[in-house]
C-alpha cells in the first residue's frame, strides 16, 4: 500500500532535513568566514531555497502524485535523476552518520570504540525506515516540535549570558563579501531539499506543497538564525571558530539557579532522535531510489545497506579532522554541484510528465 | 576487531532472518547477501590497514581546495 504523509508531516520534514545536521559543527566554519555577522547567513538562505521550490515544483502540482510511483513508467531521463540523487544520498548519508559518531564519541561516550556506535545506529536506523515513511514522519513530527520548543525557550534560558557586544559591529567594512563567503558554504547544506522530490507521490493533499515547502524552509531557517544569534551573543565570535560543536558547548552555558545546570544532556537526547530521524529519510529514499533504478520496490536492501554505509562512514574518514574538513570545504561544493545538475533536471522531467499527463 | 564480529553477527542474524529460498525474487536475497558480504568484507580490511580514507583525502585535496579558493579569496 503507498504510505501517506500530510502537509503537515511534509512541512515538518522539510524543516528536519534541513536543519538537524546543520547545527552539529557547521556554525563554525560559517563563523569563521563572516564572523558576527553570521546570523544574517540562513536568511539569506531563504530565497534561495524559496526559488529552487518555486522553479522546480511549478504551478500545476496536481500530476505529480504519480512522478516516480512504484509501477508507473519510468523514462530514461528519470533512470539518470535518480541515478545521480542516489549518488548524492549515498554521500549525504555516510556524512551524517559519521557527524552523528564522532559528536557522541567526543561529547557522550569516549570509551565506546566507533564501529560498535556506527552499527548500533545504523541498526536503529535501519528499524526505523524499515517501518516507512509514515512513521518516520510521525517520529519527525514529534521529537521535532519538542526541539523547536526547546529552541526557541533558549533566549529566555541564556539570557543572564547574552552579551550584545559581541555582535558588533554589525556590517562593517568588508563583512558584505564574508557574508556571500559563508553563505556559499551553507547553500550545499541547506540545498538538500532536493531529496523531496523523490517523496511527492506520498504527500496527500498535494496542492499545498510549494506552500508547504516554504514555510518548511523557513522554519529551518529561523532555528538555524536563532543558534547562530545566540551563539554569537554568548560566546562570541572568537570562541564558535574554535569550537568543534559550538551549539553543544552554548547549550553547556544555561545555568538556570543554582542546580538546573546539566540541561545540555537533556537537549541532546531531544536532538538525537530528529537526526536519527533525518539518517532513516535519507536510507528511505536511498531504498526508493534503487527501486526505481531496478523497477521493483523492496524492503529487503534496507538492512544490508545501512549496515554498509555505517561501515563506509568508519574506514573513509581517518578521523573527526578529516571529516569536518569534507563538511565544510568539500561538501559546499560537491553537494552544489549535484543539486545544480538534479534542479534543471526535475524541472525538465516535470514539464515532460505534466504535458504527458495533460494529453492523457 | 570488535566491530567486526559484532557486524559478523548482525549479518548471521540477517541470513537466518532472510533464508535463500526458491523464490522468484530469490535473486534479491542474493544481491542483499552481496551487500552485507562487502560490509563485512571493508571492516575486514580495516585491522589491515588498507586505507579506503585515502579517496575522502583526494576529495579534500581537490573539491576543498577549490572551495577554500572560493572562500579565502
Amino acid at each position: 500500500m503507498k504510505p501517506k504523509i500530510s502537509g503537515m508531516q511534509y512541512m515538518l520534514l522539510v524543516a528536519n532535513y534541513l536543519f538537524t545536521a546543520t547545527l552539529i559543527s557547521l556554525p563554525q566554519v560559517l563563523v569563521q568566514a563572516a564572523e558576527q555577522n553570521t546570523w544574517m547567513v540562513p536568511i539569506l538562505s531563504l530565497p534561495f531555497l524559496v526559488i529552487i521550490i518555486i522553479f522546480s515544483l511549478g504551478k500545476k502540482v496536481e500530476p505529480l502524485k504519480e512522478l516516480f510511483l512504484m509501477g508507473e513508467k519510468v523514462t530514461k531521463l528519470q533512470k539518470v535523476f535518480v541515478s545521480i540523487l542516489l549518488f548524492f544520498l549515498i554521500v549525504s548519508f555516510i556524512r551524517d552518520m559519521r557527524a552523528l559518531i564522532d559528536f557522541t564519541v567526543t561529547s557522550l561516550l569516549p570509551n565506546t570504540p566507533i564501529e560498535i556506535l556506527s552499527v548500533l545506529s545504523a541498526l536503529v536506523i535501519c528499524y526505523v525506515c524499515w517501518t516507512g515513511l509514515e512513521v518516520i514522519a510521525r517520529i519527525t513530527v514529534i521529537q521535532f516540535m519538542v526541539l523547536g520548543g526547546i529552541l526557541l525557550l533558549l533566549p529566555l534560558m541564556l539570557a543572564n549570558e547574552i552579551d550584545p557586544k559581541n555582535l558588533q559591529p554589525i556590517l562593517g567594512p568588508g563583512s558584505l563579501s564574508a557574508i556571500v563567503q559563508s553563505w556559499y558554504l551553507l547553500l550545499g547544506w541547506v540545498s538538500e531539499i532536493v531529496v523531496f522530490f523523490l517523496l511527492l507521490p506520498y504527500i496527500d493533499p498535494i496542492k499545498n506543497i510549494r506552500k508547504l515547502g516554504i514555510f518548511g524552509s523557513l522554519t529551518a531557517m529561523f532555528l538555524l538564525f536563532l543558534l547562530i544569534i545566540m551563539q554569537l551573543a554568548v560566546l562570541g565570535a572568537d570562541i564558535v571558530k574554535v569550537s568543534t560543536f559550538p551549539n553543544y558547548q552554548l547549550i553547556q552555558q544555561i545555568n538556570i539557579t543554582d542546580f538546573l545546570d546539566r540541561l545540555d544532556l537533556v537537549i541532546v537526547t531531544v536532538w538525537a532522535p530528529t537526526i536519527l530521524c533525518k539518517i532513516s529519510l535519507t536510507l528511505y529514499c536511498i531504498n526508493k531510489a534503487v527501486g526505481i533504478v531496478r523497477g521493483a520496490d523492496t524492503n529487503v536492501f534496507i538492512i544490508p545497506i545501512g549496515l554498509l554505509l555505517a561501515i563506509l562512514a568508519v574506514v573513509l574518514f581517518k578521523s573527526n579532522v578529516q571529516h569536518l574538513e569534507f563538511s565544510f570545504f568539500t561538501w559546499p561544493t560537491l553537494g552544489l554541484a549535484l543539486e545544480l545538475l538534479l534542479i534543471p533536471l526535475f524541472f525538465i522531467i516535470r514539464k515532460k510528465h505534466v504535458t504527458r499527463a495533460k494529453q492523457n | 576487531m570488535v566491530g567486526t564480529v559484532f557486524l559478523f553477527m548482525i549479518s548471521f542474524v540477517y541470513i537466518m532472518l532472510h533464508p535463500l529460498t526458491p523464490k522468484k525474487n530469490r535473486h534479491e536475497t542474493v544481491i542483499a547477501y552481496s551487500i552485507i558480504a562487502a560490509a563485512l568484507g571493508l571492516s575486514l580490511l580495516l585491522p589491515f590497514h588498507i586505507h579506503l580514507e585515502e579517496v575522502t583525502e583526494f576529495l579534500n585535496n581537490t573539491i576543498g581546495k577549490m572551495t577554500r579558493v572560493v572562500v579565502k579569496g
